[in-house]
């Protein structure tokens, strides 16, 4: 996985610094006369496809394909959390698929109905007529390998996100001045340092109210295991499997993870925890940061980021800022937490297209140079302007306000419905300065690890996981949870709950997942 | 309370502590329209920090000046005018002659009917049959779809139809002998005599229409044609993102709590004046001075 990052940040800086002006002129027109292709495309931010967007009528210029919206189910999104795709299933009901299908969620969808028939196999397509897609394939092996479905097959073209980082460690650092205390680097000082938050006043109220350590997602909390050598997940989604060595485990039946619960138990115990931690929720990093009690957490290098600047002047000598990871018990360094570097979201190709040749030249299109900053940036003099050879945002996008996401959604660009591979340099723009040297930290100790990028189940694999696996889950978080509390000895019951995990399944669940593991990735 | 003399001690306690539970009672169905309002009026910060309690915490109107400022809401909220005034009136059209006429001994079959129309109660098609139906019908993504797609209720028919049928036989036949048809029956006999139930189907149908949600978003596909409540959870789906993704959000007055519950009190203002006029029809009696005798 450093190998594709960097190969990814390679490319990045390839795509923005070659442009000399006759390399722009790059002839993009994949057909001499006009083509109209319908297009389906969902997303709850955009929940169909806008012709009159500035993107699109620039990409028809440069290409002569013209998308015409054909969305069904419009107003019908799909749910995020169970990535139910209530509007896709209503295209299929209503029996026409049309030449473009783009969506969130659409991997499950499409990796179901295209060995079906319903989608066209893009595989061969791309050999044949996509040099950029085929190159950035090359390059990204790995990536190629996520997105085949269970017959070995591709059937979409997937948004890949940009910026490996995602949460970080932060920390009450005007805390630490106060009470004279360096920032931990190792679990240990952490230790140190969250019952100095503990018992120093550092609010300097009088009171013993600070609470050390929260979480707005508890599983951020289960995060810490990582501390002592466990795992939380294996991917960017909480609970995940995980790869060892080429061999799929669950975070949850490791020996490090009960080391760590063993751990979290008694810093709970101890009060370097939120006794609210499983019930706050969303609105605890707002309130205890803006009523000054709370020292450290994991989040969103973004969001959590901006606390310096929406507090400032509010909370007396408010600084919260990244800390690098302290090291484990094994003096291992590492954040577990990263954007996963594909989307199950993107675009495919309907099996009634009458030009699938023409489609695929198109989907190309997004992945040259021109068309990668078309859809990072929008359309140069409107959105951005050429600075020493880099797309640089307006000044009126910078500073009226808005969101530059939201202002890129408007005219088109950044449309996660769209396969397109995003470049990290269009966030940068705009992100708090503390954000920025939070990465720039992040970046430089090189603390990601690699991740378990999913796999697609045959019918039997499937019905494997879908029997066992829910109750497993289940199970181990609630056990989970009861050592944290307290209403249980991890270290006491470690080899009960081994046993009931296989007796539930976990080795077959398991196994179904190797199966896949190796046909998809080849071991 | 100026009787309070004739009541014993004992008496006197009882109704204290009712009157003491009673005004509990009501402060807490009160409450969370107090809490709503003052959300909508707090700071996104505080909204979000969650220490709104009864009152607005930074008092600011920043939410309603983005609600209101967008000519997609008052769009929506038009619509969900349409959606229940028309909805309404094409529910009382066909409801109260389909009640009518299930009510009538001389209706042949009747027993089968009523069974058909009871029989929609417990069994549908489901989503997906339902949807395609529309679209054959060509009533997709249409105003006139939604009115009519869901005019009728077999509950509502099933509860007109008893109180139809508990007005005596005697009025029925008094009218025909002046030489009444069943129009007239209907219209003339009938209705005025079934006023509370009408109104309470009224009611019912109002508030359904009004609250409408998954079928506006499952066969509307033009946002320019989605009531409010669609439109709601649009702009809680986009601020959520927005909230989640960027930091520049974190400063701005409003958030997606404060701008949520403005749309709440925004929309639920033309009930609460609605309410107060309908409400004298329930407590109404029934037949009052029908036959003499």
């Amino acid at each position: 996985m450093r190998y594709l990052t960097l190969t990814a940040a390679i490319a990045a800086t390839l795509a923005v610094t070659a442009t000399n002006p006759a390399f722009a002129e790059t002839d993009h027109k994949i057909v001499d006369e006009p083509l109209e292709l319908r297009i389906q495309m969902n997303h709850k931010r955009y929940p169909r496809y806008i012709e009159d967007w500035p993107v699109e009528i620039e990409a028809r210029k440069m290409t002569n394909i013209h998308l015409k919206d054909a969305t069904i189910g419009a107003n019908a999104r799909s749910d995020e959390n169970s990535g139910k795709t209530e509007a896709l299933n209503l295209m299929l009901a209503s029996g026409s698929i049309p030449d473009i299908v783009g969506s969130s969620r659409i991997k499950d969808f499409v990796n179901q109905y295209g060995p079906e028939g319903a989608f066209i196999p893009l595989n061969d397509l791309i050999e044949e007529h996509a040099p950029n897609l085929k190159a950035f394939f090359e390059k990204n092996p790995k990536v190629a390998s996520a997105l085949k479905a269970a017959n070995g097959k591709m059937y979409y073209i997937p948004y890949l996100p940009d910026g490996k980082y995602g949460r970080a460690y932060f920390m009450r650092t005007d805390w630490l001045k106060k009470l004279d205390l360096k920032a931990p680097e190792t679990v240990a000082e952490l230790e140190t340092v969250l019952k100095a938050f503990r018992d120093g006043d550092p609010n300097g109220n009088g009171k013993k109210d600070e609470i050390p350590f929260f979480a707005r997602q508890w599983p951020e909390l289960i995060r810490l295991v990582t501390l002592w050598d466990g795992r939380s997940s294996g991917s960017d989604t909480y609970h995940d499997f995980m790869v060892n060595g080429g061999k799929l485990e669950h975070p949850y039946a490791g020996v490090g993870y009960r080391d760590g619960i063993s751990n979290l138990a008694r810093w709970y115990k101890e009060g370097l925890i939120d006794a609210e931690v499983f019930t706050r929720g969303s609105s605890s990093r707002d309130y205890l940061l803006s009523e000054n009690l709370g020292g450290m957490t994991h989040d969103w290098f973004a969001s959590t980021s901006g606390y310096n600047t929406s507090l400032e002047g509010k909370v007396k000598d408010f600084e919260f800022k990244a800390i690098a990871p302290p090291a484990s018990v094994s003096g291992k360094r590492i954040e577990e937490h990263r954007r996963i570097p594909i989307k199950p979201d993107g675009w495919a190709i309907g099996h009634t297209n009458k030009h699938p040749v023409e489609t695929i030249k198109y989907f190309d299109f997004w992945f040259s140079e021109e068309g990668r900053r078309l859809a990072n940036f929008g359309v140069e003099g409107q959105q951005y302007t050429m600075v020493d050879g880099k797309p640089q945002f307006t000044e009126e996008m910078l500073t009226n306000g808005k969101p530059i996401n939201n202002q890129l959604y408007q005219v088109g660009a950044q449309l996660q419905a769209r396969g397109y591979f995003q470049d990290y340099e269009y966030e940068k723009q705009w992100s708090n300065k503390f954000a920025l040297e939070g990465i720039a930290l992040y970046d430089k100790g090189d603390y990601l690890i690699d991740q378990f990028l999913g796999v697609a189940f045959n019918k039997n694999e499937q019905k494997v996981y879908d029997k066992y696996w829910p109750s497993i889950r289940d199970y181990m978080l609630e056990r989970q949870q009861a050592w944290v509390l307290g209403t249980g000895d991890v270290m006491a019951d470690w080899d009960d709950y081994m046993k009931q995990l296989n007796k539930m399944g976990l080795e077959k669940v398991l196994a179904a997942m190797q199966s896949a593991y190796t046909r998809q990735y080849g071991g | 309370m100026k009787n309070m003399n004739l009541y014993s001690r004992g008496d006197k306690i009882f109704v204290r502590i009712n009157m003491v539970l009673l005004a509990l009672f009501t402060i807490s169905t009160l409450y969370p329209f107090i809490y709503i309002a003052a959300v909508s009026f707090s700071s996104g910060f505080a909204a979000r920090a969650g220490v709104v309690v009864a009152a607005p915490v930074d008092t600011t109107i920043a939410a309603y000046k983005f609600v209101l400022s967008a000519p997609e809401f008052w769009q929506a909220y038009m619509n969900t005018f349409i959606y229940t005034i028309g909805g309404t009136l094409m529910s009382l059209a066909l409801v109260i002659p389909a009640a009518y006429a299930l009510s009538r001994k001389q209706l042949i079959g009747r027993r089968f009917w009523n069974l058909m129309v009871a029989f929609t109660m417990w069994f549908n098609a489901g989503m997906i049959p339902f949807w395609l139906n529309m679209k054959d019908l060509g009533l997709l993504d249409s105003y006139f779809g939604i009115i009519i797609g869901f005019a009728i209720n077999a509950f509502n028919i099933i509860l007109l139809r008893n109180f139809f049928e508990s007005i005596p036989e005697s009025f029925e036949e008094a009218a025909r002998l002046d030489g009444a048809n069943e129009f007239q029956v209907l219209w003339k006999v009938f209705v005025p005599l079934s006023k509370p139930a009408i109104v309470t189907i009224t009611l019912f149908c109002v508030v359904a229409r009004w609250n409408g949600f998954f079928w506006a978003m499952v066969l509307l596909n033009d946002e320019g044609k989605v009531p409010l409540q669609v439109y709601l959870r649009k702009i809680i789906a986009e601020l959520s993102d927005d909230q989640e993704f960027s930091a520049s959000l974190m400063s701005a007055p409003y958030s997606v709590e404060t701008v949520t519950a403005a749309i709440i009190v925004c929309s639920i203002i033309p009930v609460l004046l609605f309410y107060p006029f309908i409400q004298k029809y329930f407590n109404k009696g029934i037949l009052l001075g029908g036959v003499k005798g």
